[in-house]
This record gives structure tokens, C-alpha cells and sequence, in this order.
């Protein structure tokens, strides 16, 4: 609204639109109306004034009337006295009697009319009363005239007829004074009549002046309804409907009135749609932006996203979906699987879908299908989309491509179906390995007995009647039946080494040091050996097993030392990998030859002739065995006769272990 | 010092190995009482004093040596009847077999034999074990008292 400077008639424009709109009906029906009934008013009293003025001139009429009668009573009398006195004729005396008898009813009828009407028609009671003693007077002066019953005599015209001339004069003074009283009544009638007139003339006068006063009034009253109330009113309708087209509003003229106050409404309601219309069309981008977020999503995401209608249409597909079956989104809204899939694949994935429309619940199921040229597998979840109510209105599925997965799990699958086919024959090779050991150790070693026992009862029973080579023959049976005996049993021991069960402890490798060669010297021939044990770890191993390997180790370095006269035999361990310590035995024995260092640790392998050392060859074969058990590696140094060092490495123990 | 000389109880299916076992104990004239059985079935039948074995005399021998491997009923089977058998349980068992397998020692453990002997190779050392299981079980030992009045009899003849 423009600020301009208060101007009177614009303050009075606004006090004009500020006043309350009853009060502005009040006054738009009294401006009016007030000149009509300031006119009515005085038309009124005016009216009032002209019937005056009528009635005034009627009663002069009416007394000039009876004074006329009256008048005209006195002159018949007169004649009537005047005619019987002169005549001494009864018509006369009639005449006389009757206008006397009448005279009284005329004077006294005027009276009335007189005191009725005091002053109005111009003649007071006074002045009649004054006529009326004349009137007697004249009255009786007639009836002194006139004998009261004398019927038929002649009268005395001689003395009669002065006093008739003093009659007449009395007479001519009453006809005179009721001629003056007549010209007073007819001027008073004359002046009222002048009077009405006026009056008459003035009514029109007022009723032209009121009816244009009231025109005035009326455009007044027009204008300030036009000015107050209806252009205001045509204004607000039209920003009210400006505000019904969302256009922006015109300028409204604040004001205090209920007019004012719908303009201020209107102007509330329209900066309340802006405000609503401007978060609608923040919330429009929102969810713009975040509609296209989502997008970016479904399309860049690797797995298959679509969306289905209750009919089973496509609604929505993303990128990868496109890809897969090499069409646009645009073709392929509105198809159904039908159009994408052989029938009954698509009658497979449709029952899937009403599943979950019924279940009302995601399911998670895995899908096949002939697509782009070949078979796919899809590991997919299903589930509705609801409306606001929470009626599933569509189905969403997501599917990623588990091929290549399917397919690797299927070579696991496989594999590990082969690595159980191989368990499985493992364990049947291990237990025919077992019987084999059972058979051997049991079957074998019977005939052997019986071998080695009845040539012993042989030599025993006949021995001196066999000459000295079969006596050597039945040795060489009992030694060779022995051998093959130790033969298996140090296989047994071999074979018992690679299937009985480890049991880890922390093992002191120092002490059972101590033990194997405290047993090895028990065992020896007093041979003079130098032990020189350095310091020794504490390793994670199988103890007995541990203690099996040191024993043919150390045995093993005592037997190659056999031929030195001053053996010397060192144990010792130095660190190999993280976690791992090297334990070695080194002699000062025959040695080896480094090229055959490989076949040391062979089951039954030897260096040296069996008369040389004796032994089977089975004890680094077992120490081998024991060590790679443990995780760890055997492995020889050595010259010949230059003396051997054997290593093995085991794991260390941990320290909470130790 | 008394020497009893009771009967043994021999399980052994191989003749070989029962003749040289015998051969063995004949060195030290325990042979002529022992007793020898085929297989486990006739070893119980012998022990219940069944069958063949009905009209034996009652009572229970010093000692039974029992092969593992045994045609019908094997050795472990024997030992498991003879060990719940409360007229049998307290009779000394030694197994005697080619056998070192470990699982054979710990059931035969686990059932209650009282010795458990791998038999050697070497004659000789067949022969030294034989004797000294003959000698302990069958003359050093003192067997547990016997429980019946036959068993008593049993235990007063020489």
C-alpha cells in the first residue's frame, strides 16, 4: 500500500473505509432518508396550516351568513310592525310575530358560532354581544309598537309613526353595524383564503425541495455505497479469485472494517499458498533429486532390478535389465515375462510373483533361465510394494547372476565329491594298510616262527647226524628267519610311525637327550665316546615319537662311530625359520658320501655293506617320517670318514606351552 | 615248598605254533598237562565243561594261554566271556600271540588279561618265555581259592 501523505479527504476516505459496515449501512440509508422526512415534516405542518386556513375562511362565510339571516329577521320584523301599524292588517302582525319569534334562534345560533370560534372568522363575542343588546333593544322597542292582542282594531297611526321612524333608524344603525360586521368577516375570509394559498403554495415548494434533497441524498448515499462497500467488495472478489488462479494479487487498500479484514484474509491466504506452493515445490525437487539418486542407483547396480504390476507389466527396469535382454526400458514397459521368456519359464517366474503378492512377503529363490544365449542362474529376492494403505500393489524383484559362482560351487561341489571319493578310498587303503600291518605282523610272523622254531628243533634233535654244512645250512635258516623277523617288525614300527595319532606337548628336547643316551651307553660296549650336549630348546612334539627319532639318531651316530678310538658326538640346535629351532646330532664316524645323501633317509637304504654295520635300515626312514609329521625337514651333511651331522627341525614350543 | 603242578589250558589253532609251544613247556615237564583247544568255541566249552569237555573233572585251570586269532570264536571274544563269567573272571588269562599290534594290547588290557605275550621269532626266546609263563602262572603263582566245593577238591590234588 503507498505511503502517501495524510490528505483530509483521503483521512475521511479512510475513516470512511475503517467504519464497521453496519454503521455504513446506517448511514448510507439515513442520508436519504433524512431529507425525505425533514420534507414530510414540513409538509405536515403545512398541510396543517392550509386546513386552518380552509376552516377559518369556511366560518367567516358561515358568520356572514347568519348575521346576513339575522339581518334579514330584523327587516321582516320591522316591515311586519311597520306594515300591521300602518295597515292594522293581520298579515302584517303575522309577519312581525314570526320573524320576532325567529330572531332569537338566529342571534343565538350566532352566538354559538361565534363563541366556538372565538377571533377566527374576524368578529369577537364582544362585538356580537354588543349586537345582541341592540338586537333586544330593537326587539323590544318593536314589541312596545305593536299591541300584544288586539285583533281587528285599527291602531293609532298618528302616534305609531314617529316611533316607526326611531325603529327604522334603530334599524339602519343595526344594518350598519352588521354591515361592518360582515365586511370584518369577509376581510378575515379574504386573509385566510390569501393564507391557504400561500400555505398551498409553499407544500409544493417543500416537496420539490425534499424530493431533490432525497435524489441527492439518494446518490450520496449511491456513491458511498459504491466507494464503502462495493468497489471494495469487487476488488476482494477479484484478488479472490486471483487467489483461485494463483496469479499474483492486486494491491489492497488495508482498512479496519470486515471488508479490510477479508482483504487481510486474502492476503493470508494467499502468502500462505506461496509458502505452501514454495515447500510443495521444495519438496518437488527433493524428491526429484532423490528419484534421480535412486535411479543413478538402480542403474549402476551390477544386479537385475524391475518392477511388475499386478498384471505382471514391466513398470520399471533398470540398466542392467536393459542390457540383459538388449532393449530399451521403453520397449520393454508394458510387456510381461511372457514376451521375454519361453512359457514356462514365464508361467514359473508369474507363479513366483503371485506367491508373493499372496504371501504378502519377500522370498529369496534362485532362478534359471536361458537368456542372451545361454544359462544363467540368478540368485533373486522377491517382494510387493505397497500403495499408502499397505496393499501390494506391485512386485519388485532384484537378481544378481550367480553363474559363474553357481558353477565354481559346482566344481567345489565336485571336487569335494572327488576329495570324499579319495577320502574314502584313502581310509579303505589306510585299513587295508592296517590288515596288511595286522596280517603281517600276525600271519606273517607265524610261519616265520614256525620256520625259525622247528629248524632250531631240527639242529636240536639232529644235529649230530648232519654233517657240518647242514649244520650250517639249518643256521643259516634259523638267522635268515630272524632277520626277516626284524625286517617286519621295524616295517610295523615304520608303518605305526605315519598313522598313529600325534599327541603335541611341550617337550623338552635337553632331557630326553639325557634319557636316550643314558639308554644308548646302558645298551653299549663301554665303548669311550665324548658327549657334548650343547644347550636345547623346548619344541611342540609328539614325545614318544620324539624320543624315537633321538634314540636311532644317537644310536645311529654311536654304531658309524664304531671303528674311531675316541668317538665324539655332539647334539646341538641352532634357529631355523620364525617359530622353528634345527636340533642336529653330529659324529665323528665314517661319514658319507654327500651323493648318495638323498638315499640316507629311504626305507631299507644303507651305505655299508650289513657285515659292516649291522641294522635293518629303517631308522632315518622313521626319523624322516616322525620329523615331517611335526612340520618340519631331516637332512644330512657328511664325508667320508670325515664324520655326518643329521638335522631335523621341529616346531618351537610357545611360551605358555614352555 | 609245595609244588603244585595243575592243568593248563591251551587256545591255539595253528598245530605248529601249539607243538612248538609244547615242545617249549616239555622242557620243564609242564606239557602232559596241558590241554589244548582250536579255536575259542572249544575253549569255552572246555571252561563251562561243555560238550567233548562235559566229563572233565571240575575245575578251573591254573592257567589258560589264548591265541587272538581264532577260527569262530576269536581270542578277544574268550577272554571278554571268561572275564564276565563270575565262576571264570578270577581264572589267570595270558594271551599268548604273534601280535604286537596296540589296539590288540589295549583291548585285551581293557578286558582284564593278566598277561599279554608276543611271541618271538627266535626259538630260543620262544622257548625262555613259554617257560617262565609255565613256571610263574602254573607253579610260582598262587592262584585265587576256589569257590566250589569241586573247585576245593580240584585245589587238594597233587
Amino acid at each position: 500500500m503507498e505511503q502517501t501523505p495524510p490528505q483530509p479527504g483521503r483521512r475521511l476516505h479512510q475513516y470512511w473505509s475503517d467504519l464497521p459496515l453496519r454503521r455504513k449501512g446506517l448511514v448510507v440509508v439515513v442520508i436519504p432518508l433524512l431529507p425525505l422526512l425533514v420534507t414530510a415534516a414540513t409538509l405536515y405542518h403545512s398541510d396543517v396550516q392550509l386546513a386552518r386556513s380552509q376552516a377559518a375562511a369556511t366560518r367567516a362565510i358561515e358568520v356572514s351568513d347568519r348575521l346576513g339571516a339575522l339581518l334579514t329577521g330584523l327587516v321582516e320584523a320591522e316591515a311586519g310592525a311597520r306594515g300591521y301599524l300602518l295597515t292594522g292588517r293581520e298579515e302584517s302582525l303575522e309577519q312581525y310575530r314570526r320573524a320576532q319569534s325567529r330572531l332569537p334562534g338566529t342571534l343565538a345560533r350566532l352566538d354559538d358560532l361565534i363563541a366556538r370560534n372565538p377571533g377566527s372568522p374576524g368578529v369577537s363575542p364582544e362585538q356580537v354581544a354588543g349586537l345582541d343588546g341592540s338586537v333586544r333593544a330593537f326587539v323590544e322597542a318593536l314589541g312596545a309598537l305593536v299591541p300584544p292582542a288586539r285583533p281587528g282594531g285599527p291602531v293609532d297611526a298618528a302616534r305609531s309613526v314617529p316611533r316607526l321612524d326611531r325603529s327604522a333608524a334603530q334599524l339602519d344603525g343595526l344594518r350598519q353595524a352588521i354591515a361592518r360586521l360582515s365586511a370584518r368577516s369577509a376581510d378575515v375570509r379574504r386573509a385566510r383564503e390569501a393564507q391557504a394559498a400561500a400555505a398551498l403554495h409553499r407544500t409544493f415548494l417543500l416537496t420539490a425541495i425534499g424530493l431533490a434533497f432525497g435524489l441527492c441524498g439518494g446518490v450520496v448515499a449511491m456513491l458511498l455505497f459504491m466507494t464503502g462497500i462495493a468497489n471494495r467488495l469487487r476488488r476482494k472478489a477479484r484478488a479472490a479469485e486471483c487467489l483461485a488462479r494463483g496469479e499474483p494479487l492486486p494491491v489492497l487498500v488495508p482498512a479496519r472494517d470486515e471488508i479490510g479484514q477479508l482483504g487481510r484474509r486474502i492476503r493470508e491466504a494467499d502468502a500462505l499458498l506461496q509458502a505452501r506452493d514454495r515447500s510443495r515445490q521444495r519438496a518437488l525437487e527433493d524428491l526429484q533429486a532423490s528419484e534421480s539418486r535412486l535411479h543413478a542407483i538402480l542403474d549402476y547396480s551390477p544386479t537385475v532390478i524391475y518392477l511388475k504390476d499386478l498384471d505382471g507389466r514391466f513398470v520399471l527396469v533398470n540398466r542392467t535389465f536393459e542390457r540383459l535382454f538388449g532393449r530399451t526400458r521403453d520397449e520393454i514397459q508394458g510387456l510381461t515375462d511372457a514376451d521375454l521368456h519361453p512359457p514356462d519359464a514365464a508361467a514359473r517366474i508369474r507363479r513366483d510373483d503371485l506367491a508373493v503378492l499372496e504371501g504378502h512377503r519377500a522370498i529369496v529363490l534362485e532362478e534359471r533361465g536361458w537368456i542372451g544365449g545361454r544359462e544363467r542362474v540368478y540368485m533373486s529376492i522377491k517382494f510387493p510394494i505397497d500403495d499408502h494403505a499397505g496393499v501390494a500393489r506391485a512386485v519388485c524383484g532384484i537378481s544378481i547372476e550367480i553363474t559363474e559362482r553357481k558353477q565354481a560351487e559346482e566344481s567345489i561341489q565336485q571336487l569335494n565329491a572327488a576329495l570324499r571319493q579319495r577320502m574314502a578310498e584313502l581310509t579303505a587303503v589306510n585299513q587295508e594298510l592296517e590288515a596288511f600291518s595286522y596280517s603281517v605282523s600276525h600271519d606273517l610272523r607265524a610261519p616265520l616262527r614256525h620256520v625259525a622254531g622247528f629248524a632250531a628243533l631240527l639242529e636240536r634233535t639232529s644235529a649230530d647226524r648232519l654233517d657240518d654244512q647242514g649244520r650250517r645250512y639249518l643256521k643259516t635258516i634259523g638267522h635268515a628267519a630272524g632277520r626277516m623277523g626284524e625286517l617286519i617288525d621295524d616295517l610295523l614300527v615304520f608303518s605305526r610311525m605315519g598313522r598313529v595319532e600325534l599327541r603335541r606337548t611341550a617337550v623338552a628336547v635337553g632331557e630326553l637327550v639325557e634319557e636316550v643316551v643314558t639308554e644308548v651307553i646302558g645298551d653299549g660296549t663301554g665303548r669311550a665316546i665324548d658327549w657334548v650336549i650343547k644347550p636345547l630348546p623346548v619344541v611342540q612334539a609328539d614325545r614318544a615319537m620324539l624320543r624315537q627319532a633321538l634314540l636311532n639318531l644317537v644310536s645311529n651316530a654311536v654304531k658309524y662311530t664304531g671303528t674311531r678310538p675316541r668317538a665324539v658326538i655332539e647334539l646341538g640346535a641352532c634357529a631355523e625359520a620364525p617359530g622353528m629351532t634345527a636340533v642336529y646330532v653330529r659324529d665323528n664316524g665314517v661319514g658319507f658320501d654327500m651323493q648318495y645323501a638323498d638315499k640316507l633317509f629311504g626305507v631299507f637304504q644303507r651305505l655299508h655293506a650289513a657285515d659292516q654295520f649291522e641294522g635293518t635300515g629303517i631308522g632315518l626312514a622313521n626319523v624322516r617320517r616322525i620329523v615331517q609329521r611335526h612340520g618340519g625337514r631331516t637332512w644330512a651333511d657328511g664325508v667320508v670318514d670325515g664324520g655326518a651331522t643329521f638335522w631335523m627341525t621341529l616346531p618351537l614350543a610357545g611360551e605358555a606351552d614352555a | 615248598m609245595i609244588t603244585e603242578v595243575r592243568r593248563i589250558l591251551m587256545a591255539e589253532d595253528d598245530p605248529n605254533d601249539a607243538e612248538l609251544t609244547l615242545t617249549a613247556l616239555a622242557d620243564y615237564h609242564l606239557a602232559n598237562q596241558v590241554d589244548v583247544v582250536r579255536d575259542g568255541e572249544q575253549a569255552l566249552a572246555y571252561l563251562r565243561r561243555q560238550g567233548a569237555w562235559a566229563g572233565r573233572p571240575a575245575g578251573n585251570p591254573a592257567l589258560t594261554l589264548l591265541d587272538l586269532k581264532m577260527p569262530k570264536v576269536d581270542g578277544l571274544e574268550v577272554l571278554r566271556a571268561i572275564k564276565s563269567d563270575p565262576a571264570l573272571r578270577t581264572m589267570p588269562v595270558v594271551v599268548l600271540t604273534s601280535s604286537r599290534e596296540e589296539r590288540d594290547l589295549v583291548r585285551s588290557y581293557e578286558l582284564g588279561v593278566n598277561a599279554y605275550v608276543v611271541k618271538p621269532v627266535d626259538f630260543t626266546d620262544l622257548v625262555e618265555a613259554v617257560r617262565q609263563i609255565g613256571i610263574f602262572w602254573a607253579v610260582i603263582n598262587q592262584p585265587p581259592p576256589a569257590r566250589r566245593a569241586a573247585g576245593g577238591d580240584d585245589g587238594g590234588r597233587s
